[in-house]
C-alpha cells in the first residue's frame, strides 16, 4: 500500500480537511482516504494515510477527483509532498489486540 | 378532478396562443393531461433522482422509472417504512454511490475503491478500505429486530462466489463472529452465513453460492439467511436465543465488519456489491418482496442481470 506516514496530529488535520472540503461545499461527507494506526514495524505509533494514485484519482462527483480540489495541494504539502509517499506492509496495520476471527 | 380539468383547459388555451400550430399544442396538452390523470412521480424517488443528477449522473428514462417503481412498490407492499438505510453503489462515483435512498444521509467510502458501472468494490481486501454507513444497529433497531442486506455480485460465470473468499464479510458490525451481525462466508465462499450474535445460520442453502441479494434477518426469535438469485429465493432459519454481546459503538460497514468505532474492519473483502441495506427485521412475505424489488431495481439501473 502506498501513502503517507505521519503523526496522529497531522493525520487528524488531514482527515478533518478532507471532510471539511465536502461539508463546506454543502455536500455530505461521502469520501475520505481514511487514516490507520500503524501497529508494527519502524513507524509503530504513527498513522498511515493511503494515497496511491488510484486513491487520489477516485471519481467523486461531476467528474471531479480529489486532485481537482484546491485543498488537495495544501493537504499534500502538509504531508511533505507526493514524493514523501512510501510503500507500507499492509500487515503493519493489523491491530494485534483484535481477537482472532474464525 | 374538476379542478385539474379546468387547469388543463386553461393550459390548452395558453398553449394555443404560444403555439399557433394546432398539432403541437394538442400534443403538449395531451402529455400534460396524461401525466396528471395518472399518479405523479413518487416524491422520494424524485428527490433521489434530483440528487443523482446533481452529482453528474445521467439517468435514462428506464432508470428513473425503475427508481420510482422501487419506492412505490415498497410503500404499497409495506416494507418501505422498515428501511433505515439503503444504498445503491452503482453510479460510478463516490458521492452518488454513498447516498442513502431512504434517509437524508450519506455513507462514507474510505480508502481505495473501484466504482464500476453497476457495482463497487475495494481495490484490495483491506481493513483500510470500507464503506462506513455511520449507522449503528441500536440507533433505531434492537438486537432482536433487525436486518442487513447486500447484493453481492460475481461478475464471472458461473455466478456463485460473489463473496469471493472464505471468512469474509460483505456487510456487518462486530469484531468477531460470535459478537457480530453480519452477512459473511464460512470457510467456503460458496456458503453464505447469516451471523447474528450467536444465533447464526450456517450450512448450505437449497441453491449453492453467495451470489445474489442476501439478507441476515432477526425477527421473532429467529435468525434467517435469505438469498435471491436469478431464478430462486432460498431461506434457512435458526431458532434460538442470542448468546453474543453487541458493541453499539461500531458502525455497520460494507466490505468488512466494523471492529472499532472508526469502522476499521475484520473479515475485509474486495467483493463486488451492488446494494446495501439496513432495516427492521422482516417477515417472510416482506423478505421475499424486498429482495425481489432490490433485484429488479439493480438489474434495471445497472443493465446487468443477477
Amino acid at each position: 500500500m502506498i501513502g503517507f506516514i505521519t503523526t496522529p496530529e497531522i493525520a487528524t488535520t488531514v482527515i478533518d480537511g478532507i471532510r471539511d472540503a465536502q461539508l463546506g461545499r454543502g455536500q455530505h461527507y461521502y469520501w475520505t482516504t481514511g487514516a490507520e494506526p500503524i501497529y508494527s514495524g519502524a513507524s509503530v505509533g504513527e498513522m498511515f494515510i493511503p494515497a496511491g494514485d488510484e486513491v487520489l484519482s477516485t471519481p467523486l462527483r461531476n467528474g471531479l477527483t480529489p486532485r481537482d480540489f484546491p485543498e488537495f495541494d495544501q493537504l499534500v504539502t502538509l504531508l511533505g509532498g507526493l514524493e514523501a509517499r512510501v510503500e507500507i506492509d499492509p500487515d503493519s496495520l493489523i491491530n494485534p489486540d483484535l481477537p482472532a476471527d474464525e | 378532478m374538476r379542478k385539474n380539468r379546468r387547469t388543463d383547459e386553461k393550459l390548452s388555451l395558453r398553449l394555443g396562443t404560444l403555439f399557433p400550430t394546432q398539432g403541437v399544442a394538442q400534443s403538449l396538452t395531451r402529455s400534460f393531461t396524461t401525466r396528471f390523470s395518472q399518479r405523479g412521480p413518487d416524491p422520494n424517488a424524485s428527490a433521489y433522482i434530483g440528487l443523482l443528477e446533481g452529482d453528474g449522473v445521467s439517468l435514462s428514462s428506464a432508470q428513473k422509472t425503475a427508481i420510482d417503481t422501487f419506492y412505490v412498490t415498497g410503500k404499497n407492499e409495506g416494507w418501505y417504512s422498515s428501511l433505515k438505510r439503503f444504498y445503491l453503489p452503482i453510479w460510478g462515483a463516490a458521492a452518488p454511490n454513498a447516498r442513502c435512498l431512504v434517509s437524508s444521509t450519506s455513507g462514507t467510502f474510505e480508502g481505495s475503491f473501484t466504482f464500476a458501472a453497476g457495482y463497487s468494490h475495494p481495490t484490495a481486501a483491506s481493513s483500510s478500505n470500507r464503506f462506513d454507513t455511520g449507522y449503528k444497529l441500536l440507533d433505531d433497531l434492537t438486537i432482536e429486530n433487525g436486518c442487513l442486506m447486500a447484493l453481492a455480485y460475481d461478475a464471472t460465470s458461473p455466478h456463485d462466489r460473489a463473496i469471493n473468499n472464505g471468512n469474509k464479510t460483505i456487510i456487518g458490525a462486530g469484531a468477531i463472529t460470535a459478537n457480530s451481525v453480519r452477512i459473511n462466508t464460512q470457510s467456503s465462499s460458496l456458503l453464505p452465513r447469516g451471523t447474528w450474535l450467536g444465533a447464526d445460520v450456517t450450512g448450505a442453502l437449497a441453491t449453492f453460492g453467495s451470489h445474489g441479494v442476501l439478507l441476515t434477518n432477526r425477527k421473532d426469535g429467529d435468525t434467517t439467511l435469505s438469498r435471491r438469485t436469478a431464478s430462486a429465493f432460498d431461506e434457512k432459519t435458526t431458532t434460538g436465543a442470542l448468546t453474543g454481546s453487541y458493541n453499539n459503538s461500531f458502525p455497520i460497514t460494507g466490505f468488512g465488519s466494523a471492529a472499532s468505532s472508526t469502522g476499521a474492519g475484520s473479515q475485509p473483502t474486495d467483493s463486488n456489491a451492488g446494494a446495501f441495506g439496513i432495516s427492521d427485521g422482516l417477515n417472510v412475505t416482506d423478505r421475499s418482496a424486498y429482495t425481489d424489488a432490490v433485484k429488479t431495481l439493480w438489474e434495471t439501473c445497472s443493465g446487468i442481470t443477477l
